[in-house]
């Protein structure tokens, strides 16, 4: 369900995807982040194993790092049971990004990313 | 996100309202499950799809989830003073739909019948009913966590009960449980629970639904309901048990948007039909 017109190398995409990484590695541990060896394809619920209590902490995070630019509710509103199940940390880094984009963001983010 | 003080209980709460202040959005508040749970798998599944037209408000009872852990007060009545007390923190002075799933209905129903002025209608979900041993409903459960907790596990028994999890998820699991169940009065609380009366339950004045899974061990409670309340709505998912009857989120969001007076979202207004049929 990728979304984003970003390529996967420009600075935009590389800063959204490593606060998301970081937000992930936050709730669930250096240890386990990197004994799952979680990427951009990895499932929330089957391959990270996570509770609905974890997937609200990592979102919680994310909400208060791009509050304002990005609607998260909104977006989770919309998703199917199936989806959520489904969802991935790329298709999260997707969104943000397309979000960001649509909302002008783009300089000032990949500015904060150092670029 | 918000830790917020009730009842002298910190409570874990989410609020979704997306959108333009609109003070005339229904307040919705949903009450979640006893156990290892806690309200944010509803916030995913039920509550965010409301916020557009609704006030969702979602909570984690005490001993649950981010709310505090208190070493007693686990009684239905426990948890509706910390419901109201939780409405008059967040300044909410409108009556609300509260939506109680599982164990959360036993504490809805209570609050509609000590607090009616405050409940504008019911929504229940394979909910407890609080009739004459309703706590023999979910003991064996918790009696059985409890007693395995307390003697000699590994984390691979718990791996392997809930189905073949991470060993990370298992342990988080168990330790929770512990804390809530080895370390609270929660048991001893759920076994001396009174049941209500035909006279309490008189007391409820506010519409009724309740959605059971044919096949789950609370749909005998669907009985009951129904002679106690009169006009309660029963609707039944066919072939459904009490964990499965949570999976049909699309349905019961259509019903739970026509039960507070909102007009069904365009993909599920075929859903409602579709639901009532089984009634």
């Amino acid at each position: 369900m990728s979304t984003a017109s970003s390529t996967r190398t420009d600075p935009l995409y590389e800063s959204v995807r490593t606060t998301v990484e970081s937000a992930i590695r936050d709730v669930v541990g250096e240890w386990y982040y990197e004994e799952c060896q979680i990427g951009l394809d990895s499932t929330f619920a089957e391959d990270i194993q996570l509770e609905s209590m974890e997937v609200m902490e990592i979102a919680e995070r994310l909400i208060e790092t791009y509050e304002g630019k990005v609607d998260f509710v909104a977006w989770f509103a919309e998703l199917e049971l199936e989806q959520l199940i489904d969802l991935t940390v790329g298709t999260i880094v997707d969104f943000i990004v397309t979000s960001l984009e649509a909302s002008g963001e783009r300089g000032a983010s990949a500015e904060a990313a150092g670029a | 996100m918000a830790n917020v003080r009730a009842n002298g209980v910190e409570l874990r709460v989410n609020r979704y309202r997306v959108g333009d202040a609109d003070d005339d959005r229904p307040v919705i508040v949903f009450i979640h499950g006893l156990g290892i749970v806690d309200h944010s798998g509803l916030s995913f599944t039920l509550g965010m799809p409301l916020a557009p037209v609704a006030d969702a408000i979602l909570y984690a009872l005490r001993g649950h989830g981010h709310s505090e852990v208190t070493p007693s007060g686990y009684r239905v009545v426990d948890h509706v003073a910390d419901l109201v007390a939780l409405l008059d923190a967040l300044e909410v002075d409108v009556p609300v739909h509260l939506v109680g799933c599982s164990y959360g209905g036993a504490v809805a129903v209570a609050t509609a019948v000590r607090h009616p002025e405050r409940i504008a209608s019911l929504f229940l979900l394979d909910p407890v009913i609080p009739v004459p041993g309703w706590p023999q409903r979910i003991l064996p459960m918790l009696e059985a966590a409890a007693a395995q907790l307390s003697g000699d596990y590994t984390v691979e028994d718990v791996m392997a009960a809930l189905g073949g999890s991470s060993r990370r998820k298992a342990a988080a699991v168990a330790q929770r449980a512990e804390r809530l169940l080895l370390n609270t009065t929660v048991l001893d609380d759920v076994r001396s629970e009174p049941a209500l009366d035909a006279d309490d339950f008189a007391r409820i004045t506010c519409p009724v639904q309740a959605v059971y899974g044919d096949q789950s061990e609370m749909y005998p409670l669907a009985d009951s309901l129904t002679a106690l309340v009169p006009g309660a709505e029963v609707h039944v998912v066919p072939g459904a048990d009490h964990l499965s009857v949570f999976g049909h989120t699309r349905e019961v969001g259509a019903l739970i948007r026509r039960a507070v007076g909102l007009p069904p979202s365009e993909a599920a207004a075929d859903l409602v039909a579709g639901a009532s049929r089984d009634a």
